[in-house]
């Protein structure tokens, strides 16, 4: 009979349980419709940061990125290669050789940032033989580069051209090559696209007195919660002058833009769920008033006060879980519609994405731990609502409810 | 030996800027098998009496003993299990919980006190009977009228088998006709359970059928006639 009188009383005031259901379901909505969004957006942000720039996680030699210098090269031979490629979770390994030198053609001398790599496998990683505009992408044998087209423009050289390379090679050495242009490639972002010369890794290794050896080793993960799992591993099986960096580490300006942001949207959710969290409080408050006398004439016909918050409990639980449930099932084709059709980001904000070589999209994440922190979040806030009638009734004097109408 | 024995009970509200006193060193016993009307003028203290009769508020001096017990000196819990067990009430208007049929309110009290639902039903289902509302088993309080609201108040007081019926202004609401068939009710309630009956009233008509009238004015005693009908 109690669970009869909660449920009964959940279609007495349709209205008031409508407004009640509505604003849980619209709360969840929009915080999972949010979160997902910004989850999403961070993780296609890294995932594009990290396969264009640094790979998720770098072996290094410890003092290069500090020093940034080819005297910090390593060398890992392939015992060591063939262990850390048998750690699970673990997917391409990158090798390259990057550093900086004079690039030259003419009376034209500019900063060119070089990186020696394996083609295939940098390809693989990020796509860069679709950024080839004229001639070819590289393969392990080309005698020659593919330059930049920013640069080339700065430069004043085309396809075919030669370039002088110059600049420090291992231990003091001196780096020098005149090398041709075999292909051109263009960059979304000018940072990129007016410095970068792309060279085999062994070309690069010759030019500057550096056999066998790499600048750094970019490791690719194939699934990102395994990260530091994975660099412990990792960092177990180098030797010890070596670290293992993992791209938090090399990109901090983007962990700090991410944590910005979110912090944020973060407090947007709370708006909303302050507003929410108030509409609802309110509607409990009125329905609570209401039926003071009710509870009144319970509680002195014999019903315990225990009893009576029991079953005004339930009607709050049941409200609450069906906003939540409804919620969620609205929730899934959603967002399944916004995963599968992004929403662009227009205007300037689009081109700043461009500009650092993101696709302007917002991509939505499923990751299931966003709808349970924010089911769970959402909960507690229409259960915490439901604290009211229970003080309420836990105050009540009936002598006072049943007195006078 | 009295039903119910009231012995120079005080009742002081502070609440307010001046205190009230609202029952003033009253003493009186009731029988069993009473139908007695406390009756005299608004404020004088008749509510207040009932709901300490009832355990719903507390005496601020003096002894109420419902045969051999204390109840002054219970707490909050004892005395809602005292109130199911001993007591039936019928208040002024809005009795009944609005989502429960007539035969579920009836039923309901017997659900506190735990009886089995067969059992339940069908004393729910006599009782209704009783006052007259065979017909009306399945509706809610909001599609009966006052006076059977308070007929259906009047079946759920009695269905678990209390030792008294506390009634404050049961009749307030009502028009004469269904006054006269509540009382009627009430007194063949009376007469065929022995089921003692202690209502509050302003109604001349309804304290003229009382058997024992008490009158009260500031808080005192000021008269208690017995009546042979
Ligand atoms: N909770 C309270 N706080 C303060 N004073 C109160 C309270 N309840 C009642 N009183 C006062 O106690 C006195 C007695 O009130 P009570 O309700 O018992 O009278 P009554 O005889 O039932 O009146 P009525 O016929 O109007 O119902 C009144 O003066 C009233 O104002
Ligand atoms: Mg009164």
């Amino acid at each position: 009979m109690y669970f009869t009188m909660s449920w009964r009383n959940l279609w007495r005031n349709k209205r008031r349980t409508i407004i009640v259901v509505a604003s849980v379901l619209f709360a969840l909505l929009i915080a999972l419709f949010m979160r997902s969004m910004q989850k999403g957006t961070y993780a296609y942000m890294i995932d594009s940061a990290v396969s264009q720039q640094t790979g998720y996680l770098q072996v290094q030699d410890t003092s290069y990125w500090e020093k940034r210098s080819v005297d910090y090269s390593i060398s890992l031979d392939d015992e060591t290669i063939e262990e850390i490629q048998q750690i699970e979770y673990v997917g391409n390994l990158i090798p390259r050789f990057e550093t900086f030198a004079l690039a030259s053609s003419g009376n034209q001398t500019k900063v060119a940032a070089i990186m020696g790599i394996d083609p295939e496998k940098e390809d693989e990683m990020n796509g860069l033989s679709a950024k080839v505009i004229e001639g070819k992408y590289l393969d392990r044998n080309t005698e020659g580069l593919l330059i930049a087209e920013g640069l080339a423009d700065l430069l004043g050289v085309t396809l075919g051209d030669s370039v002088v390379i110059y600049g420090q090679g291992y231990h003091g050495t001196t780096a020098a090559a005149f090398l041709p242009i075999t292909g051109i490639a263009e960059f979304p972002i000018p940072k990129q696209n007016n410095v970068m010369i792309y060279m085999p890794l062994e070309q690069a290794q010759y030019v500057f007195g550096a056999y066998d050896m790499i600048t750094g080793l970019a490791v690719m993960i194939q699934n990102e919660r395994h990260l530091q799992t994975v660099q412990k591993q990792i960092a177990g099986v180098l030797p010890e002058q070596y670290v293992v960096r993992d791209w938090q580490f090399m990109m901090p300006e983007l962990v700090q833009g991410i944590q910005t942001d979110e912090a944020g949207g973060i407090i947007m959710l709370f708006i909303i769920y302050g507003i929410v969290g108030l509409g609802i409080f309110g509607t409990i408050m009125m329905m609570t008033a209401e039926r003071a006398r009710e509870f009144g004439i319970l509680i002195s016909v014999g019903m315990s006060r225990w009893r009576l918050i029991f079953t005004t409990a339930i009607e709050s639980v049941v409200m609450s879980m069906i906003g939540v449930f409804i919620g969620f099932i609205l929730s899934i084709p959603i967002l399944l519609y916004f995963k599968a059709n992004p929403i662009r980001i227009p205007g300037e904000m689009g081109e700043m994405y461009k500009e650092f070589g993101f696709e302007p999209i917002m991509p939505v994440s499923l990751a299931p731990y966003i709808f349970i922190e924010e089911i769970i979040v959402v909960l507690c806030i229409a259960l915490l609502c439901a604290i009211y009638p229970l003080v309420y009734i836990k105050n009540l004097r009936p002598m006072d409810a049943v007195r006078g109408i | 030996m009295a039903l119910i024995d009231v012995q120079n009970v005080t009742k002081v509200y502070n609440s307010t800027a001046v205190p009230v006193k609202a029952v003033s060193n009253l003493s009186m016993e009731i029988g069993k098998k009473e139908f007695t009307a406390i009756v005299g003028p608004s404020g004088s203290g008749k509510t207040t009496l009932m709901n300490m009769i009832g355990g719903l508020d507390s005496v601020t001096e003096g002894s109420i003993k419902i045969g051999e017990k204390e109840i002054t000196g219970l707490k909050e819990n004892d005395l809602i299990e005292y109130r199911l067990h001993h007591i039936g009430f019928v208040f002024q208007a809005y009795n009944l919980i609005p989502v429960l049929t007539a035969v579920e309110n009836v039923e309901f009290i017997m659900v506190l006190r735990g009886y089995d639902k067969a059992e339940r039903r069908d004393r729910a289902v006599e009782l209704l009977k009783r006052v007259g509302l065979e017909d009306k088993l399945h509706v809610r309080p909001s599609k009966l009228s006052g006076g059977q609201q308070q007929r259906v108040a009047v079946a759920r007081a009695l269905a678990a088998k209390p030792e008294f019926v506390l009634a404050d202004e049961p009749t307030a609401n009502l028009d004469t006709a269904s006054t006269d068939s509540l009382l009627s009710i009430m007194e063949e309630l009376n007469e065929e359970h022995e089921m003692t009956f202690i209502f509050s009233t302003h109604d001349d008509r309804v304290i003229r059928r009382a058997r024992r009238v008490v009158t009260l004015e500031d808080g005192m005693i000021k008269s208690d006639d017995w009546r042979n009908t």
